[in-house]
């Protein structure tokens, strides 16, 4: 028992080979600017800041979630809001039945990864488009479950979120937060893994890494129940925020598409790349349209048009995310703060150098 | 028990032919797009939106007759396709074939928020929520054959769908254009070997698929109303379709539409007349088809 149990550990332990991927010296440097940026909206204390950089930190949990799986093995699952939506039904309906709140969220971050487990094993048999295919049907296939459970989940009419009564939204933002740093961490720790390592040979040729040994199964399979867990938790957190939930807002197929795109446009596989991407998503849907009714009132034009541009111009002309710009990798493998000492002793050449 | 009438009974199951008719004209123009060029088009469902939207603004607008208006709508979305093509062709040179799948990916979902966003703005400028053509304008009436009640306008749409598919695939099929499309979609650098114009096959594919969906818009929006947001669904409806007879099979597209409408309209009968609560379950039943195909056979039901 014990055996299997530090076999299974050890696909966690560091690997020299891959300790360092891209941007990985920038993680505290992340965490840092994510606090002073979450201060600042906390001590600005207009609603509409603070509520838009609430939402811009769920979603950037939310994709960091999605890339455990997706960013790593290049396998998209297009399913993903499937697992966030179970994780908020059952967080809502145990809450309202009374049962303690610290409680529901771990209870909604196991049975989502249950969830994720027992899905895994038709699902992971697909590749490629088939698999993309089958995971976006699973989210439809949620919705017909909640319109016809309607006694139980509300359906369209939706359920009310009791926790949300009251003075909920500083805890809210400070459990968001820490939660963003907690997927960042995460999602850090994959990818100097040994577990990461095996996910990354898949993204590059799934036949040969099964050659040379790897469960290739398994291992998709336990990164897939990791995401799932963790959207399990961001669910319970984006219902909170809602207040309100019903088939359409969490189990839409446009916010169940919202990670997977901010992953995408940010740079899918590198852990700066989700938040970089649903920074930008979320700011410009939450600034852009404020602007345009400025510029004109009777244009009015709604967050999915200004996503559309958004997505349209990113796969034109970005197409591996914004972070794999040439511009941007160059810093990939910096120091940051190695290039700060750098200036000081040998001036301004001394910033690239710092590897 | 409870036994619906014949009428009713043969309505439901036609309708679940017309329904599968509409998703296989989706689904054809997903799968052959799919084949010659592996664009996955997420915005191909909204294009039917576009389709049906042109044909209610032509009807309010002008009173063109909505069965006239496809000569019109056709021309316009072969013109969209094409301008598509276009559009497609940067990403699809991206340097790894996953990231010019991830990037076509994103630009048509970026094209699918688009045209949401626009069509939620621009439906209620006549009058409603969404797009419709009340069968009631169109001043044809009622067909009764034996004891079977039909509506006219239902009967020509369903007419209209079954030739279509006939035209489409005797296209495919029977002429020098489907023969060079079939040779892209089963191996596009031996294509090119043999003196094949891939990227004009490329074109003429989209533009085919887009005004194929749009068409099936101006048909849909006869029967049921049309809101912006049912682009996505009918996208995954039609994908499931796709998958179940194997990516970019032609007849599995084509048949797996049929079948599917048609079994789910059946599934909803049943369910009526067990007198079961909430028979809207029958939207499951596409999806978990798809799910156990997909378990027992990967690659779908027609692909050798």
């Amino acid at each position: 028992m014990s055996n299997t149990l530090t076999r299974f550990l050890r696909i966690f332990k560091s690997e020299r080979g891959v300790a360092r991927s891209p941007f990985s010296g920038f993680v505290i440097w992340t965490i840092i600017g994510l606090a002073i940026f979450s201060l600042a909206a906390l001590a600005s204390g207009k609603g509409a800041i603070f509520n838009d950089i609430l939402q811009i930190l769920l979603f950037a949990s939310m994709a960091l979630c999605y890339d455990y799986f997706s960013g790593f093995t290049g396998y998209y699952n297009l399913g993903f809001g499937a697992f966030v939506a179970l994780g908020a039904y059952v967080f809502v309906i145990s809450t309202n039945h009374g049962m303690n709140v610290l409680a529901s969220f771990a209870l909604a971050g196991v049975l989502s990864a249950l969830f994720a487990a027992g899905v895994s094993y038709p699902l992971l048999r697909l590749r490629g488009a088939y698999f993309a295919i089958a995971t976006l049907a699973l989210v439809v296939l949620l919705q017909i479950f909640d319109t016809n459970l309607f006694n139980f989940t509300g359906g369209t009419i939706g359920l009310p979120v009791d926790v949300a009564n009251g003075n909920y939204q500083l805890p809210l933002f400070v459990a968001s937060l820490g939660f963003t740093i907690v997927a960042i961490m995460v999602h850090h720790l994959i990818g100097r893994s040994r577990l990461g390592l095996a996910l990354k040979s898949i993204r590059e040729d799934e036949d040969v890494t099964e050659s040379y040994g790897v469960n290739t199964f398994r291992t998709k399979q336990i990164v897939m129940v990791l995401s799932g867990l963790f959207a399990g938790f961001s669910g319970c957190l984006f219902a909170v925020y809602l207040q309100f939930i019903n088939s359409t807002n969490i189990l839409g197929l446009g916010f169940g598409l919202f990670p997977v795109v901010a992953s995408i446009a940010g740079g899918s596989g590198i852990f700066l790349g989700p938040v970089v991407g649903s920074f930008i998503l979320s700011g410009l849907n939450a600034v852009v349209p404020e602007i345009i009714a400025a510029i004109n009132p009777t244009l009015i034009f709604g967050p999915l048009v200004v996503s559309g541009v958004i997505l349209v111009v990113v796969g034109l002309f970005l197409p591996g995310g914004i972070l794999r710009t040439r511009s941007l990798s160059r810093y990939a493998y910096m120091r940051p703060d190695r290039s700060i000492t750098n200036y000081f002793t040998q001036g301004r050449r001394g910033i690239a150098k710092a590897r | 028990m409870v036994f619906l009438g014949a009428s009713a009974t043969a309505t439901i199951l036609l309708q679940g032919l017309f329904f599968g008719g509409i998703l296989s004209l989706i689904a054809v123009g997903l799968t052959l797009i799919f084949g010659v060029s592996k664009v996955l088009n997420i915005a191909h469902g909204d294009f039917l939106f576009l389709g049906g939207a042109t044909t209610v603004v032509l009807f309010t607008v002008f009173g063109l007759n909505p069965f006239l208006s496809i000569a019109v709508v056709v021309p316009v979305f072969a013109f969209v396709g094409v301008l598509m093509s276009y559009l497609m062709r940067k990403p699809l040179q991206a340097r790894t074939q996953e990231l010019a799948t991830a990037a076509s990916v994103l630009v048509t979902l970026g094209l699918s928020n688009l045209i949401e966003g626009i069509g939620s703005r621009a439906a209620p400028i006549y009058g409603y929520n969404y797009f419709s053509i009340p069968s009631s304008t169109i001043g044809i009436g009622s067909i009764s054959i034996a004891d079977v009640v039909l509506n006219g306008v239902f009967l020509i749409a369903f007419f209209v769908v079954i030739a279509i598919s006939v035209g489409v695939t005797f296209l495919v099929y029977k002429t020098s254009l489907g023969s060079t499309m079939r040779a892209a979609m089963a191996d596009r650098e031996v294509a090119l070997m043999l003196g094949i114009d891939t990227n004009r096959v490329s074109m003429v594919t989209f533009a085919i698929g887009i005004s194929l969906a749009a068409l099936a818009g101006t048909i849909d929006v006869l029967t049921t109303n049309l809101t912006p947001d049912t682009g996505l669904t009918l996208t995954v409806f039609a994908l499931t379709v796709v998958v179940l007879g194997g990516l970019g099979s032609f007849y599995g597209a084509l048949l797996g539409g049929f079948l599917i409408g048609f079994v789910t309209n059946l599934v909803e009968l049943v369910l009526i007349d067990l007198n079961f609560q909430g028979s809207e379950w029958a939207g499951a039943v596409p999806l978990i088809i798809l799910i156990a195909v997909l378990v027992a056979r990967p690659t779908g039901l027609l692909k050798r």
